[in-house]
């Protein structure tokens, strides 16, 4: 039903929510280097989202 | 719980974002309608004109807001200066202080455009990216110094955290005000859903400006309480309703408006994206709002969750109340 046509900056924004909520119940998001790791992906995720559209 | 301090920042801040936005698609809107020719450019134009509505009434608020948070702060909290040294509202008042001038000059502008506006409609229409251009600035600087820190780390942190308001709550709002006139006008649909890809583009920018705030501040910033993790949640709905919003949904308007004749969205896919969009702007009015208050800490996650379902819900009745009453229909 979902029209998904999959693009580089949905998969690196799906991967960035995924860690971010993984982050929340074991805790990690408390360390800057977790935190910072799905914000990377999430940033990267934006300037292939202004490239592809 | 909920100080009418608080309260009052909340709506100083959404207002000055709404009027950045305001500006900032409204110029936006007019270099569009500048490239194009016809039946678009008329629409395009009208767009921008309209941004207008949305700017005056976010004024007007942001004025209230402002001048009553000055009175708050410069005179209810200072008879309490003596039993409690509070920062932030030091911060808060340096902030005022700084800001002072771009308030007063913003206003003046605003005013002064609508009088020429009234005496000379054509003529404002004409150059009314001068207009846009000063009131983006000045919203801006206004959104970008609500507190004053000095310049340091914490400085950054406060401009790109308050700033992307504009790209994002803003913006949002502006989408939202758009749509409901493009709902009930086929040429507004065919001129501007072509434009849906790019207002997304600014939110998702408006989040990264967020996330990069946040990285000068993280060490002496991160506490891990109730209200860290609640805005945690939201902020990865934001980027999964995002993710649906900016694809799948702005697809279909697209493909909507493609044939010669524009074709209604489906039952389905208009529920679909009228809960995205309740999603989309409760996340943002939560997460600014949750953003000023100090007293929520010791919360349970379930309280901060069952009140932004709250929030959602309201959105929901809100969308569905206007469209019973065809809100936008004759605007």
């Amino acid at each position: 039903m979902l029209e998904m046509k999959l693009e580089v900056s949905w998969v690196l924004f799906v991967i960035a929510g995924f860690f971010i909520i993984l982050g929340l119940p074991t805790g990690w998001t408390a360390n800057f280097w977790y935190w910072a790791f799905p914000r990377t992906l999430y940033i990267i995720g934006v300037i292939y989202f202004w490239r592809e559209h | 719980m909920i100080t009418p301090l608080e309260l009052i920042q909340f709506t100083r801040q959404a207002s000055v974002a709404l009027i950045g936005a305001a500006a900032l698609w409204g110029l936006y809107f007019y270099y569009q309608a500048k490239k194009s020719t016809g039946e678009k450019k008329r629409t395009l134009q009208e767009v921008t004109h309209k941004m207008l509505e949305p700017l005056s009434v976010a004024t007007v608020v942001f004025t209230i807001a402002h001048y009553l948070l000055d009175f708050q702060l410069n005179y209810r909290v200072l008879a309490h200066e003596g039993i409690t040294i509070n920062p932030t509202i030091d911060w808060l008042r340096a902030g005022l202080l700084v800001t002072e001038p771009f308030v007063i000059a913003l206003i003046l502008f605003f005013v002064a455009g609508l009088i020429y506006r009234a005496n000379n409609k054509k003529g404002f229409i004409e150059h009314i990216h001068y207009f846009y251009t000063t009131i983006l600035v000045l919203a801006t600087i206004i959104i970008s110094l609500p507190v004053w820190t000095g310049i340091n780390a914490e400085k950054l942190f406060f401009i790109g955290h308050n700033m992307h308001s504009i790209l994002t709550l803003g913006t949002v709002l502006i989408l939202d005000f758009v749509m409901l006139k493009a709902k009930y006008t086929d040429t507004y649909k065919k001129h501007l859903y072509p434009h849906l890809p790019t207002i997304s583009k600014v939110i998702w920018l408006g989040l990264a400006i967020d996330f990069i705030s946040v990285a000068f501040v993280f060490e002496q910033a991160m506490v891990w309480t109730n209200k860290f993790v609640f805005m945690q949640i939201i902020v990865g709905i934001i980027i999964i309703n995002g993710i649906f919003l900016s694809g799948p949904v702005t697809r279909k308007l697209n493909e909507s408006v493609k044939g010669k004749t524009v074709k209604p969205l489906s039952k389905k896919w208009n529920m679909a994206a009228t809960i995205s969009g309740c999603i989309s702007i409760a996340s943002w009015t939560t997460i600014t709002f949750t953003d000023f208050l100090k007293g929520v800490d010791t919360l349970s996650l379930s309280a901060f969750i069952t009140a932004y379902i709250g929030f959602v819900i309201l959105a929901f009745i809100i969308y569905e109340t206007m469209e019973h009453y065809k809100v936008g229909e004759n605007w």
